[in-house]
């Protein structure tokens, strides 16, 4: 891939990307440019969408693959956990277990379990666990 | 290290669960040899209920220990087989080692009645316990997510 770059005296600072078709470098490109303006690229059916975190209820990792899951859909994403759980921390992403990353604001209840876990209802009823490692640290994070 | 660290931390609370136990155990087991009249303990009775003391809270570690979420069916059918398992060995191993020879046959009866009420209030102070942390969080989430709401409205009026 070559990379340009051209000096401008006015205008607004703009990047652009010019590829023949989506591929997963250009994805992981435009995660991390996206990942600056808290945006979200995430593909569904070949297409790539940029989420707004608020509207993501949590992200999964499966078989090394991130997937955030919105209110009706499902998307795959190029980042991996710990960049998400990075860069989202401070907009109230919390790492409630070794492959989910959970929104706070849209958990609707919790429920303390025996073996110190904690479970999460979310806004569209699914359920999370907190697992007992990550329960702690989430205490002290609804706290502050 | 990370590893040993979490084994050392899940065995303590194991030890903690297996004194508990024996605790109220021994405590019960005291009263019958006073109401017989005598003034000792055997020490390997002692050292007997000790070590099935720790079979019952490892048991317990182990089948409560995972972090899958359960239906309240499998949690009901889990603490069955918690409870069950508990008292046969309890029972088994007093009978077996002889705990209450020489007593009358009251003391075994009431000393299985005596665990059997123990572990059902331990079932049911963590159950209690659990739903005062559950109101617990559920203030404490709230609470949170009210500041952050503040936070990203300020920040949407700074934009």
């Amino acid at each position: 891939m070559k990379i340009r770059i051209e000096y401008i005296k006015e205008g607004e600072d703009e990047v652009v990307l010019r590829c023949k078709e989506i591929n997963d470098e250009i994805v992981e490109i435009m995660s991390l440019l996206n990942m600056k303006k808290r945006k979200i690229s995430g593909e569904k059916a070949g297409v790539i969408h940029l989420l707004e975190p608020s509207h993501i209820y949590y992200f999964e990792s499966v078989d090394h693959v991130v997937f955030a899951y919105t209110e009706d859909d499902v998307y795959k994403t190029a980042s991996t956990l710990s960049e998400l759980e990075t860069s989202l921390c401070d907009i109230g992403f919390f790492r409630c277990s070794k492959s989910m990353i959970i929104n706070l604001k849209e958990i609707i209840s919790l429920k303390s379990e025996i073996g110190n876990r904690i479970d999460a209802t979310m806004r569209n009823s699914e359920h999370i666990v907190i697992s007992r490692h990550y329960a702690k640290r989430f205490r002290e994070v609804i706290q502050t | 290290m990370k590893r040993f660290l979490r084994f050392y931390k899940w065995e303590l609370k194991n030890e903690l669960f297996a004194g508990l136990y024996f605790a109220a155990m021994l405590s019960m087991y005291c009263i019958i040899i006073l109401i017989h009249g005598q003034r000792s303990v055997d020490i390997l009775i002692m050292l007997e209920m000790l070590l099935v003391c720790y079979g019952i809270s490892t048991f317990q570690m182990i089948i409560f220990s995972d972090d899958k979420r359960h239906s309240k069916k499998t949690l009901c059918i889990k603490t069955g087989i918690w409870f069950v398992f508990s008292m046969i060995v309890v029972v088994i191993i007093s009978i077996m080692f002889k705990w209450f020879e020489h007593m009358d046959s009251w003391a075994m009866w009431s000393f299985t009645i005596y665990m059997i009420i123990c572990l059902m209030g331990i079932w049911i102070g963590v159950h209690i316990t659990n739903k005062i942390d559950s109101k617990k969080l559920n203030h404490m989430l709230s609470d949170y997510q009210n500041k952050q709401s503040k936070i990203s409205k300020e920040d949407d009026h700074d934009q």
